[in-house]
């Protein structure tokens, strides 16, 4: 069967620097897939390549057995969840969190045309889902550093999106907000089949979620397995997880 | 009273509603993207097309027009995807065009009033055809935000993620950067080169100071702008003031009060 996402050879690199060298992957639709690394190995990177927010210096990326280029990426973005990792935001932007989550609807809805009923209810779903009903109406720049990710994670969502890409989505989260998004990964994957990337640097949690991992390293990837292959080579290399 | 009944005083009135219209809207995206220093290059490319057009006896709008699109051109893939630190890039092309602005001047065949008129601006001596051209820049303005709002209001939000989401961020971007030139080039004659960028950034960054809706931000803008002319006008006529200058010197003082007075002085600037 032909995988969902196909990298051949990809190589991305920014100002002179070669963040990501030749990297090949296949990724099975379906599949939940964690990608673990030291900072600067190019987990980031590799996620931008697959939703084409990076500029891909050489080799070809494939969605569905179609390739992303230049002038047919948005078509494909729209089909694809990013949840960010953490960035500044002024806390007085004029931007409520409900307006940050109807925006990932925005791609979607398309040109001349308003956000509706339907958006409504996705809107009312995911707000139930991911417990945030009480920041709707706040400024967005001023929402915790979880609250902030529960509203990308939501925004995300918003697509209905066929992939999924988290970026470091557990940093800033406090163990029981990080226990109900492992929650939501979980539901989403085993009722839709969404094909998932998970960038994160901590093991204990990209264990728990993923049967397939790769770990990166200086823009390569070293070791792509299962999960006790990898809790095998981390026990190897820092005696513990 | 007297003032109203005069068709210069009625004209200058109505140039100010209409420029206020469209530089209180433009104002809100250049202030939200933090790309003031961008708008004030675009500003100044206008000003140095209006006086090459004075140079060679062709149309200021048309010139200023094309020297701001140009501008445009330059600076929205160089804040995309420069090698040089965008901040360098733009104040590279800002000085090139304030170089080519003196250039022009100096050039000018005649006496220096024309150039000096763009460079301060004549609201007082607008023509009904400046008015017509400044409602239809002020139209299109409003037209493009309505037709368009929710994309740009994901773009200026942050344009990587619009972009993750399937929306043409760098299409919407560069639509935000020729509606700058295009409102900067209208209002040039009326607000002059030096003090346009006044007019688009003071109004957009005192509603910003007052609101967290974006929808009362472009109406709070548009109504300081609109405001500040007016008000700026009547100083001008009873004091015997430059008009240009009062106008801009009326919306910085709309500026501070809305910082005094704002309800997000206490929150500290990025977190």
């Amino acid at each position: 069967m032909e995988p969902k996402i196909r990298l051949i050879d990809v190589s991305i690199g920014y100002m002179s620097n070669t963040v990501i060298e030749k990297l090949s992957l296949d990724i099975a639709e379906g599949e939940m897939m964690g990608i673990f690394g030291p900072n600067g190995a190019g987990k980031t990177t590799l996620l931008c390549a697959i939703n084409g927010l990076a500029k891909i210096v050489s080799g070809k990326v494939f969605i569905a057995g179609r390739q992303v280029t230049r002038f047919n990426g948005n078509m494909f973005r729209k089909d694809i969840g990013y949840v960010p990792q953490d960035f500044e935001i002024d806390p007085r932007l004029p931007v409520l969190a409900q307006e940050v989550i109807l925006m990932g609807r925005y791609g979607k809805i398309g040109c001349f045309r308003y956000a509706g009923t339907k958006e409504k209810h996705l809107l009312a779903e995911l707000v139930d889902l991911l417990n945030i009903s009480n920041i709707l109406k706040k400024p967005f720049g001023q929402l915790s550093g979880g609250e902030k990710k529960r509203v990308f994670i939501a925004r995300a969502l918003m697509q209905e999106p066929t992939i999924m890409l988290f970026d470091e989505v557990f940093a800033w989260l406090d163990s029981e907000t990080s226990r109900m998004v492992i929650d939501v990964i979980q539901g989403l994957h085993k009722n839709s089949s969404l094909t998932t990337l998970i960038v994160s640097h901590q093991p204990s949690i990209i264990e728990k979620l993923c049967s397939r991992i790769i770990w990166m390293k200086e823009g390569k990837i070293i070791m792509d397995g299962d999960t006790s292959s990898f809790l095998q080579k981390i026990r190897a290399s820092y005696g513990t997880i | 009273m007297e003032l109203f009944k005069l068709v210069f005083f009625q004209k200058a009135l109505l140039a100010c509603l209409f420029a206020g219209i469209t530089c209180g809207l433009v104002g809100v995206w250049i202030v939200i993207m933090k790309i003031s220093f961008i708008g004030v290059a675009v500003s100044h490319a206008a000003f140095a097309g209006a006086l090459c057009a004075l140079v060679m006896g062709q149309s200021v709008i048309l010139f200023s027009f094309l020297f701001s699109l140009m501008a445009c051109a330059v600076l929205g893939p160089l804040s995309d995807k420069g090698q040089i630190h965008p901040e360098t890039s733009i104040g590279i092309v800002f000085s090139l065009t304030l170089g080519l602005a003196f250039l022009f001047m100096g050039m000018i065949p005649e006496g220096k009033s024309q150039a000096l008129n763009l460079l301060w601006g004549s609201i007082l001596t607008v023509s009904f055809g400046d008015i017509k051209l400044l409602a239809a820049t002020s139209a299109m303005v409003i037209l493009i935000l309505v037709l368009f709002f929710k994309e740009i209001q994901a773009v200026v939000f942050n344009r990587q993620l619009a972009k993750a989401s399937g929306i043409s961020a760098s299409f919407f971007f560069y639509i935000i950067l020729l509606l700058t030139g295009v409102s900067v080039s209208s209002t040039l004659k009326s607000v002059g080169g030096l003090l346009v960028f006044a007019l688009i950034i003071n109004p957009a960054a005192a509603a910003y100071q007052i609101t967290y809706n974006i929808k009362k931000m472009y109406l709070i803008s548009v109504l300081f702008a609109i405001f500040s002319g007016w008000a700026g006008l009547f100083i001008a006529a009873f004091l015997n003031l430059p008009a240009g200058a009062s106008i801009v010197l009326v919306s910085s003082m709309v500026f501070a009060l809305a910082v005094i007075f704002s309800p997000k002085r206490f929150i500290k600037n990025i977190t």
